[in-house]
């Protein structure tokens, strides 16, 4: 630990180093100073504590690069940075009077914290193939948390640093750094609400916005006290860690949940990979009644994320003993005191965080046995079966029963809302029967980067009515054949139960504003839909502010469009550089006018 | 008993119709017709049947259904509208959703309730 920490002061000494030499051969004087301002910054941080805004910043950076030395560039998050920067924002501005001096320096402090997420947007993962697949367009994904409540008092936390980093957020319109925004019932403020939901709008597709009264309700059950829980920020893409001192790894596991209910209906032989992965729970035309179906379906899916918690469990004790991590311990709350690596679970908090993929799909295919197999009986379960075997080529009149008379997720039926709740209850539990290699629990997601994709890829079609190898839903967003009302959508994901989702959730939208609509107004309507969602339960939702034709456009003319950020499920890419399966997935997501 | 209105749709998330969030009640009997009518389904007063082609799967199901023997591949629109007597049978036997019901009997309490869902939405964007 003591070596990582002098080889970090030995890096900034060097820079302060080439600083001082570049400064000295520099000929123009503004140039001149600025290269020995910088050379004496290096020289104080981070070994000793920062004094200025300037300070902070370099020393993150510094830090940050030292850290990506050692960790895997993925998923790496900075925590509350507004919370982190005040105290240096506020020393910096204190001795202004003037209100021009003022304004100077928040134009400085703006381009400070403008270069710091260039910066950050500089290094991105040297990705395989079949990474790129995964995790199409994924770039380091460094999630920054903004807003929310202060820990000791529960009063707002949104400061000035909150509103001068949605600036840069919204003069960059960068992919990453990858900014979450915190909203508290009856705690933040309407212009704040108001201000999020317009850099969206002018962005695309940025901040992702969570609503702390859902994460609170997510995380107290874990047993964090009330000032934790009260700081929590994103890892990653939007998952929820206790800052800085909480070893969340919220990427452990992402299962595909929809494996599970192929293996339910073919007796726990999976037809794709064509062998019996699972336990035998019988043929389907045996199954007595749809409690039965849901059982073996449990019991698959059950048995898929066991097998994932023993290969995570070994894996983790590899990286414990071959990759430990010295310097995150250093700089993470627990391991001083408790004098353990963070990999050993030496961290204050220790979870495993589980994404599981295909909530939405699986909820909907469950709602459709319900009704056409067991209440209405228009379809045995052997011919319904038969039908997914041959991609529904030989049955029609099913996929269309399927995708016409069943209530979906997401259509505002009140039961199609209790089975999504009953699965994500069922996937809940069954990963809080296991516990992590550092002792601690696993917690349950619903966001899927773009897994839902690739996974799609690997999955047959469904009772759903979804045809074979198509992608699943991004997230757990409904169907788009769910309702053509937007409002049905947001009702339903608002009543998702968020004490099954301690790894959060991804509800993504995408929203075309009218062509003559006044940026207020599309301002106004964005408001009015995250405010109801979070009045009425929701924990978060992202939007893309894009039409499908400008993506078509997109696909035809890359060239014309290199800055165009999309979000996908949980982090941000640039939409010209994903692969053509992603590109088309966005396409095809449901679009709601404003 | 209260009187019963025939309603067509509810477009719920209505923006171009006033401020805010509106839901828009669309309801059958109309005394005018006009040229440029946008939803000419609302201007009869009666029950109605209509035909989607676009959602057709060509499923025997209605054609075996109907009662009076109407629907055919060869008529116009499917619907042999001299025969048809409006009684729906087909609609319930319809799975693609191709055939529907224009116009359900519905009271204005049950249309107020079906319209509160909507209620936070209306009050958060000062719409209605």
């Amino acid at each position: 630990m003591l070596e990582c920490l002098a080889g970090v002061d030995a890096y900034a000494d060097r820079l302060a180093e080439h600083a001082a030499e570049q400064a000295r051969s520099e000929q123009d004087p503004a140039r001149m100073a600025e290269l020995s301002e910088l050379a004496g910054i290096c020289r104080r941080v981070p070994r000793h504590p920062a004094r200025t805004l300037h300070e902070a910043l370099s020393s993150l950076w510094i830090l940050w690069v030292a850290l990506h030395n050692e960790n895997t560039d993925t998923g790496l998050s900075i925590g509350r940075l507004d919370q982190l920067l005040q105290p240096y924002f506020e020393a910096d501005i204190a001795p202004l009077e003037s209100r021009a001096s003022r304004e100077t320096y928040i134009a400085h402090a703006i381009e400070l914290c403008g270069a710091f997420f260039l910066r950050c947007a500089d290094h991105f993962p040297l990705s395989p193939d079949i990474g790129n697949y995964l995790f199409g367009g994924a770039s380091s994904t460094q999630a920054v948390t903004l807003g929310g409540v202060v820990p000791e008092t529960g009063s707002d936390a949104v400061n000035d640093m909150t509103y001068v980093l949605l600036k840069v957020t919204e003069m960059l319109s960068i992919r990453d750094v990858n900014v979450n925004a915190r909203f508290k019932l009856g705690t933040s403020s309407d212009a704040y609400l108001r201000r999020l939901c317009e850099v969206n709008v002018v962005t695309a597709g940025t901040p992702s916005m969570h609503c702390d009264d859902a994460v609170f309700a997510a995380l107290t059950p874990l047993g964090y006290g009330v000032e934790d829980v009260r700081d929590w920020a994103a890892t990653g893409c939007v998952e929820p860690s206790i800052a800085g001192r909480h070893m969340g790894h919220t990427g452990s596991i992402l299962m595909n949940l929809v494996c599970g209910l192929e293996m339910a209906l073919h007796d726990g032989w999976h037809p794709l990979i064509r062998a019996q992965v699972g336990p035998h729970t019988g043929a389907v035309e045996d199954v007595e009644d749809f409690d039965a179906f849901f059982a073996a379906y449990a019991r698959q899916q059950g048995h898929l994320i066991a097998m994932a918690v023993k290969a995570n469990n070994q894996l983790a004790t590899a990286h414990a003993e071959h990759r430990p991590r010295p310097l995150l311990s250093a700089l993470m709350g627990g391991p001083l005191h408790t004098g353990r690596d963070v990999t050993r679970g030496g961290a204050t908090f220790n979870s495993s965080g589980t994404s599981n993929i295909g909530l939405a799909d699986v909820t909907d295919s469950l709602l459709v046995v319900e009704k056409l197999v067991f209440e209405t009986g228009q379809a045995s379960f052997a011919e319904l079966k038969a039908a997914l075997d041959n991609d529904f080529a030989n049955a029609p009149t099913l996929a269309a029963l399927a995708r016409n008379k069943v209530p979906l997720f997401g259509s505002g039926d009140a039961h199609a809302v209790e089975m999504a709740n009953r699965v994500a209850r069922m996937v809940h539990d069954t990963y809080a029967r296991h516990t992590n290699h550092r002792g601690g629990p696993y917690t349950c997601g619903f966001w899927s980067m773009s897994q839902h994709v690739a996974y799609g890829n690997l999955s047959g079609a469904l009772p759903s009515g979804r045809r074979a190898w198509e992608a699943f839903t991004p997230g757990l967003t409904p169907q788009p054949i769910a309702s053509p009302s937007f409002l049905d959508n947001i009702r339903d994901v608002a009543r998702l139960d968020p004490r099954c989702m301690a790894n959060n959730m991804a509800f993504n939208v995408k929203l075309v504003p009218g062509a003559n609509d006044s940026r207020e107004k599309t301002v106004s309507t964005l408001r009015a839909y995250v405010k109801t969602y979070f009045e009425q339960g929701g924990m978060q939702i992202q939007f893309n502010v894009v039409t499908a034709e400008t993506l078509r456009d997109a696909m035809a003319n890359p060239d014309s469009y290199r800055g165009l950020l999309v979000r996908i499920s949980g982090y941000n890419a640039n939409f010209v550089t994903l692969n053509e399966a992603i590109q088309l997935e966005l396409v095809e997501r449901a679009e709601f006018g404003l | 008993m209260s009187e019963l209105a025939l309603l067509v749709d509810v477009k719920a998330n209505a923006l171009d119709d006033g401020p805010g969030i509106r839901s828009v009640v669309f309801l059958k009997g109309c005394p005018l017709s006009c040229t440029w009518c946008h939803n000419p389904e609302c201007i009869s007063a009666v029950p109605q049947l209509s035909y989607d082609a676009t959602l057709c799967i060509d499923n025997a199901a209605c054609r075996l259904r109907c009662p009076e023997d109407a629907l055919r591949p060869d008529a116009e629109g499917r619907v042999d509208r001299a025969r048809c007597t409006a009684c729906f049978e087909c609609v319930d036997h319809c799975p693609s959703g191709a055939l529907a019901r224009v116009g359900h009997p519905i009271s204005a309490a049950d249309l107020v309730a079906e319209l509160a869902r909507d209620q936070a939405f209306f009050e958060n964007s000062g719409g209605g």
